[in-house]
């Protein structure tokens, strides 16, 4: 059957074939599928000249990472390849970004032998840390440069693995005082100032005052972070935020609510597994105009259609921040909680509580009172944490690009 | 099994210094190599195993010592949480699972590597994640500088090796004695067993026991020879410890013990199969102070040149302190580095 008659007799098959076609055209995998397999590639081509390698040694959970730079990656229009260590990450990053060059590499072995075969590779860039960066981190040639996920206090933000990196870029000055306050020798480390790419146009919406935004509307916006790794790093709320949710639903304060959970809650403490299904029953008949967002959901996306934030200890505060709005941060009062101190801590700039009841009462003192006591300081943090300046300038793409032309 | 185990952690342990040990294969000969040195130093000290078998024949090896497993990084953050005096964290190698336990700030992270690290491994910036790296000699220090060109605030250090003291202290050699470490094949023995008869030297020739026929073979002409005081052959696996000590020369074909073997202060002879072979010894800087021998009649030469001289003594001895450094390894470096490290935290 020729197309013309084909898309005549059965114009489905057609389609369907011709989007068969396309698509095959654009999947050059040396896989189809890499189930079971140690490594694949999309799109590589040795012959070339990569100069940056983006690494995540996460799960499929590190899409989230990825997320955050590869845009950027592609705004600097330099020749890069993204690396992942994880089979079904492999097949979410092809399918999301489909015009990336894209490597899975499970063991050192198979790192190896991509590594050899970009001769031009100047720098790996590592959003986290983990175990499997080692495998990278042995070709002593190659920059190696911590660019994270975000910015916190957590004591995650400042330890001493950091040393093995050549650089670390950092969103603005806080980040670089956490590790001058850490207690230990970072001297080898170079801190480079790159402010946060992702959140430039939340930084550009933050020119208009928070209680202008959205015709006027109050919208809330919870955000929680997960029960972490170690217990020392437990901050999340989520064990307590239904009371808050019962507490506002009849007060009419905000015009929208928003509900986004950390994607790893409950994968210390299954018991948290049950947090969206439970907030739904609680807001469901309540008449509240509430959204509960997908974990997939970025988060850069729902603050820029936010005016007010109830966070955890994470790096969402700084994200937050961008917005220039009021922030609720809850900090634990029964744990030792341990942070790696910047010069501005939290009581700073956001509205810190330990309980239901002191969120109630500063809610009503900042929203419903209009008494927004911090909004000066806030303005100064996002400068010192944000680096709001670096951001608006693009110092990220700038850096990169210093990487490809060989400027130290 | 747990995903940790800290059941043999002292109530109110006041542990200052914790062994970390992660290879799943080497993590008992890592512990057998530095354990005896770290008792040394009177300190409470505690040794966490992340490999399940190794930690099982470990803590049976081991009753009484203060032996930890951990699985996870959070079953890491147990172990730590367990020993609040905690001040220094020595590891063996430089695996992937070392980042559980780096992330500690409070603790000194050092890197004192294994029997044979300081030639073998290859350096590289995730080193810098220690706070101090403590090596033997000279040797890995360099070898170091060179891989890494930005050490930052890395303290490398020299320490010597703790043991081979003995090696170097013990100095009485018996005189036209030979110790044999060679693998029984390709008539490497035979030649060897040949030339020590000719040259009427007592030898101690090493033969695993699952080699009973060579062992029978031996045995029986030697006492027809009537030389069954002179050639002797042993199964014990620690026949290195208990005779190189005392023989005047070493015959090997295994290329893995050298560095540690010229540490006795004799000469060693090598069987080589051709020149590239002796090109391709690790560390390189070994291989000018070593004798090299394939044909039988090489060996003869040698015997016999070395019952008149030894040319390369020099050579060993140079080679010895750039590996080990000979005055840090008998003045117990090691010891009182670790001694002073916990004091002055």
């Amino acid at each position: 059957m020729s197309k013309w008659s084909k898309l005549q007799k059965d114009p489905v098959l057609f389609f369907k074939d011709m989007w068969k076609k396309r698509l095959g055209s654009v999947d050059r995998s040396s896989n189809t599928s890499t189930k079971g397999k140690s490594t694949a590639n999309y799109q590589f081509n040795p012959f070339f000249k990569y100069t940056h390698l983006l690494h995540t040694g996460e799960n499929a959970s590190g899409l989230s990472h990825l997320d955050l730079w590869i845009p950027h990656f592609i705004n600097a229009e330099i020749k890069f390849v993204v690396m992942v260590r994880n089979n079904e990450l492999f097949e979410l990053v092809k399918k999301k970004y489909p015009q990336l060059t894209l490597l899975y590499a499970k063991g050192d072995k198979e790192v190896e032998r991509y590594i050899e075969k970009m001769l031009f590779l100047k720098a790996c860039f590592y959003p986290s840390n983990t175990g499997n960066n080692l495998h990278l981190l042995k070709f002593n040639e190659i920059k190696h440069i911590f660019i994270g996920h975000g910015d916190s206090d957590k004591t995650a933000s400042a330890h001493k693995y950091f040393r093995v990196y050549d650089e670390n870029w950092v969103a603005g000055e806080a980040h670089i005082d956490r590790f001058r306050n850490a207690g230990f020798d970072f001297s080898g480390l170079k801190q480079v100032k790159v402010g946060r790419p992702n959140l430039k146009e939340t930084l550009l919406i933050s020119q208009t005052p928070w209680q202008e935004r959205f015709n006027g509307n109050l919208n809330l916006l919870y955000l929680s972070t997960w029960e972490g790794v170690y217990e020392e790093q437990d901050y999340t709320s989520v064990y307590l935020i239904d009371k808050f949710f019962e507490e506002i639903k009849d007060k009419n304060i905000f015009d929208t609510i928003g509900i986004k959970l950390h994607p790893w809650v409950g994968r210390r403490d299954t018991k948290l597994l049950k947090t969206n299904a439970k907030l739904n029953a609680l807001l469901s008949n309540s008449g509240v105009d509430y959204n509960l967002y997908d974990k997939t959901m970025p988060v850069e996306e729902i603050i820029k259609i936010s005016n007010v934030f109830i966070c955890d200890i994470s790096a969402v505060i700084s994200e937050s921040l961008a917005a220039n709005t009021p922030i609720f941060v809850y900090m634990p009062k029964e744990k030792d909680i341990k942070l790696s101190q910047s010069s501005m801590s939290y009581e700073d700039y956001t509205y810190v509580f330990s309980s239901i009841e002191e969120l109630m009462d500063k809610i009503e003192e900042v929203i419903v009172n209009g008494n927004d006591y911090l909004a000066e300081k806030r303005e100064e943090a996002m400068e010192y944490i944000l680096g709001r300046d670096e951001t608006l300038n693009d110092e990220f793409i700038e850096q990169l690009k210093r990487i490809e032309d060989g400027r130290c | 099994m747990a995903d940790v185990d800290i059941r043999r952690l002292k109530k109110n342990s006041n542990n200052r210094v914790m062994l970390h040990t992660a290879d799943p294969k080497l993590t008992v000969n890592h512990v057998n190599f530095w354990l005896s040195e770290i008792v040394k130093s009177g300190i409470d000290f505690s040794i966490l195993v992340r490999d399940e078998k190794s930690f099982t024949q470990l803590t049976k090896q081991f009753p009484k010592l203060q032996i930890c497993y951990a699985k996870t990084p959070v079953d890491v953050e147990t172990v730590v949480n367990a020993q609040p005096d905690l001040k220094v964290v020595l590891y063996t190698s430089n695996l992937a699972r070392n980042i559980h336990l780096l992330r500690f700030n409070h603790l000194k992270h050092i890197f004192i590597g294994t029997k044979n690290s300081d030639w073998l491994s290859n350096y590289n910036k995730s080193y810098r994640a220690y706070d101090e790296f403590w090596a033997g000699g000279e040797y890995a220090i360099t070898r170091f500088k060179e891989s890494i060109k930005n050490i930052g605030h890395l303290k490398l250090k020299s320490i010597g090796k703790p043991q081979i003291k003995e090696n170097i202290l013990y100095t009485a050699k018996e005189q036209n004695t030979s110790l044999v470490l060679v693998e029984p094949k390709n008539a490497i023995l035979e030649k060897i067993y040949f030339a020590n008869v000719e040259q009427n030297l007592k030898s101690y020739i090493y033969l695993p026991e699952e080699k009973k026929d060579i062992y029978q073979n031996l045995e029986s002409i030697t006492t027809i020879s009537g030389i069954g005081n002179k050639i002797i052959p042993v199964t014990t696996k620690k026949i290195v410890d208990e005779f190189a000590f005392k023989v005047s020369l070493i015959i090997t074909d295994n290329k893995n013990f050298i560095p540690y073997l010229l540490t006795y202060g004799t000469p060693v002879l090598v069987y080589i199969e051709d020149e590239e072979e002796r090109h391709s010894l690790i560390p390189d800087i070994i291989q000018d102070s070593l004798y090299y021998w394939t044909e039988y009649q090489e060996l003869i030469d040698l015997l016999q040149l070395l019952h008149l001289q030894d040319p390369l003594k020099e050579s060993r001895e140079y080679i010895v302190n750039i590996l080990f450094d000979k005055a840090l390894s008998i003045h117990d470096e090691f010891k009182k580095n670790l001694i002073k490290t916990v004091e002055q935290l």
